[in-house]
């Protein structure tokens, strides 16, 4: 590889005010608090309110993400916005923030991966930095309660799992070799795309919607999800691309410090560790707080991770998805 | 660093032209004014059940076959799209479950009228920080899926085409390498051409039950169709263009290239922006087809080249100019 590699020199995150406890969401959906916790240790989750959007979280996450790294709005090279709910239909999330931020001129873009949305995100930030560019802000935000389906039993088994809030990350290059992003991975597996699917609107009709496509009478605008198989295929490929990126680096997961999962389903990370060998020291989680934020996840648990001190300078910190797609990968960091 | 170059570049178009005729007759309006947006250029309408993946599949196909590659051998997919096959997963996952490319990593990308460029950029930089080898860049936007069809707004409607192009990005030099490419953006002009439903931004704050990305209210009001001001884009095209190309002639280290290609929605702004480059931009070259976003560059360079406009090593600036408001410009050595 050549240039310096990239490293995160600034982080924060943004969620909403709004808490919504599981025996507050559970009447609306008809769940209970029992099955939500056992099944996915979610407790509650954060809901925007109605002037909020991906956009105007990611706002306040880029503010105290570019205040920790040192960084004025001007000296940003490049705005990457990873999301799959995005303020407006085009253009993308990016382009909004960048006019919220006040930087006209530079290139601004959305990355739609999903979960694993954030971690692509940073990979592509590793390569404008290591061919040169100097800050470039990685946004991951999304507002996933206007997307979910609220009318009763139907869609109770996802909507439950999902919540509001964002991160974001100061990219830049890392002051010496023995920092920064030392390898990572990036997969994917479209096989199975419709195990975790949002269809509607579709491109693949002309025209993309009509009024057969809307709800109530349409659920082709909300997720449908294989939960079983979604689990079975995270555990395995987030052990698999950790192993996999801590062997390239001459490492083994026993080395790692802080792992960073994203946070789809707490039983998911407890087999991942478990697989791992790392104990409850080394593994952070907050999904029974927030719910799954897909390419929020991991910098919001990042910022809480830090806050906490249970991240230090070298440290060894590795960063796990998995999401729709498939799309997984891993990210190993010398801190 | 290494260099990068686009190669194998190829293009699908789907179904049969639609001609101004035969698309008034659908809309049920004058067939001048649609002429007059068209201005003799071809129209594509993909037809039902066929999304920007789907239509990728075959061209991809293709350009692997012509490389000799498995698509294992990729290292990467790239999508860039503003009409993604479903709502998510993104494009790139299910060009890649067509081609059964095991697990390589797909990433989709979001930068509508200068997708290409900004595609083409992040690629490039995959090769040039020695982190790809290959890497399957796909552009695929299918308009005719968002666009009005009731009349309105016959300045989109009537200027744009369905295509989709699939490219490989390498490492390597000669022709097709790409010796400069830079994106910009104002997102404070996003309204000059923008779509606002579905929104994930529109909530009904009334108790816990939400779910409003996409309203009967908000299709009533037409708010799910794109809506542009030809006027303000072509005064940021004028006003960002040449600038643009500057630094990116600048960049590639030559003084003059031998054409330009420059593709826009209004091909009142593509002669404009072209009268303004000068000299250095050589032999102005349009598309002999109608807009389709950011995949009009791909599309406009693989016939220009089939027309014999161009030859394999020629110094091409490519510019685009859109939605966000967005624009770029790259030199790259016409790929064989």
């Amino acid at each position: 590889m050549s240039g310096l590699r990239s490293r995160v020199l600034g982080w924060g995150a943004a969620t909403p005010d709004l808490v919504v406890t599981n025996d507050e969401l559970a009447p609306v959906v008809d769940s209970s608090d029992e099955w939500i916790v056992k099944r996915s240790g979610i407790r509650e989750r954060r809901y925007v309110d109605n002037a909020g959007g991906s956009v105007a979280m990611g706002e306040e996450a880029a503010h105290a993400a570019l205040e920790m790294a040192a960084t004025e709005t001007a000296e940003l090279d490049l705005i990457i916005a990873c999301t799959l709910s995005p303020d407006i239909d085009f253009p993308s999330n990016a382009q909004l923030l960048q006019e919220r931020l006040g930087v006209p001129g530079i290139p601004a873009f959305d990355v739609r991966n999903q979960c694993s949305g954030f971690l692509y995100g940073l990979v592509v930030a590793d390569q404008f930095v290591r061919t040169g560019a100097r800050r470039v802000l990685v946004l991951g935000s999304e507002v996933h309660s206007s997307g979910l389906d609220f009318q009763g039993k139907r869609g109770r088994a996802i909507t439950v799992l999902f919540g509001d809030g964002a991160g974001a990350a100061v990219v830049g290059p890392a002051k010496d070799e023995d920092h920064g992003l030392l390898t990572y991975r990036l997969h994917a597996e479209g096989a199975h795309y419709d195990k975790l699917m949002t269809t509607g609107p579709s491109h693949r009709r002309r025209p993309r919607l009509d009024l057969s496509c809307i709800p109530p009478e349409s659920d082709d605008p909300y997720p449908v999800m294989n939960g079983r198989y979604v689990f079975q295929h995270a555990v395995e490929r987030m052990t698999e691309a950790v192993c996999d990126v801590t062997a390239e680096a001459g490492l083994s997961p026993s080395d790692i410090d802080m792992l960073l999962p994203h946070q789809a389903n707490l039983r998911i990370n407890q087999m991942v560790a478990e697989r791992l060998g790392l104990g409850e020291d080394r593994v952070a989680n907050n999904i029974e707080r927030y719910g799954n934020t897909t390419a929020a996840t991991v910098p919001l648990l990042l910022t809480e991770t830090a806050a906490a001190g249970r991240i230090k300078e070298g440290d060894l910190v590795c960063m796990a998805v998995f999401g729709a797609g498939f799309t997984w990968g891993a990210a190993l960091y010398r801190w | 660093m290494s260099a990068a170059r686009l190669a194998y570049l190829r293009y699908g178009l789907p179904g049969r032209p639609v001609d101004d005729a035969a698309l008034a007759s659908e809309l049920f309006c004058d067939q001048a004014t649609v002429e007059g947006h068209s201005r003799g250029r071809l129209r594509f309408i993909a037809p039902n059940g066929q999304g920007p993946a789907d239509l990728a599949a075959d061209v991809a196909r293709e350009v692997l076959g012509a490389a000799g590659l498995e698509a294992v051998d990729i290292d990467l997919i790239i999508f860039s799209t503003n009409t993604p096959d479903i709502f998510f997963p993104g494009s790139a996952c299910l060009l890649q479950r067509h081609l059964d490319a095991a697990t390589v990593g797909c990433l989709d990308l979001r930068s509508q009228c200068t997708g290409f460029l900004t595609a083409l950029d992040v690629a490039r930089r995959f090769i040039e920080a020695g982190n790809a080898e290959r890497i399957l860049l796909a552009c695929g936007d299918l308009p005719s899926r968002q666009n009005r069809l009731d009349g309105g707004t016959l300045e989109l409607t009537s200027a744009m085409s369905d295509g989709v192009a699939v490219a490989l990005v390498e490492r390597g030099d000669g022709p097709g390498q790409v010796l400069s490419c830079l994106v910009g953006s104002d997102g404070a002009r996003h309204k000059d051409y923008w779509c606002e439903f579905p929104s994930s931004r529109h909530l009904d704050t009334t108790g816990i039950a939400r779910g409003k990305r996409i309203t009967h209210e908000a299709f009533e009001q037409g708010r799910h169709f794109p809506v542009a001001d030809l006027a303000a884009m072509r005064q940021t095209a004028v006003a960002e263009l040449p600038g643009i190309f500057n630094r990116v002639l600048e960049a590639s280290g030559l003084a003059e290239v031998d054409a330009t290609l420059f593709v826009h929605l209004d091909p009142a702004t593509e002669a404009a922006v072209t009268e303004g480059l000068g000299d250095s931009g050589g032999r102005s070259l349009s598309s002999d087809l109608l807009y389709t976003g950011g995949t009009s560059l791909p599309l406009g360079l693989a016939r220009a080249k089939e027309r014999g406009e161009l030859a394999a090593g020629d110094n091409l600036a490519l510019l685009a100019a859109g939605a966000g408001a967005g624009w770029g410009a790259a030199v790259v050595r016409v790929p064989e």
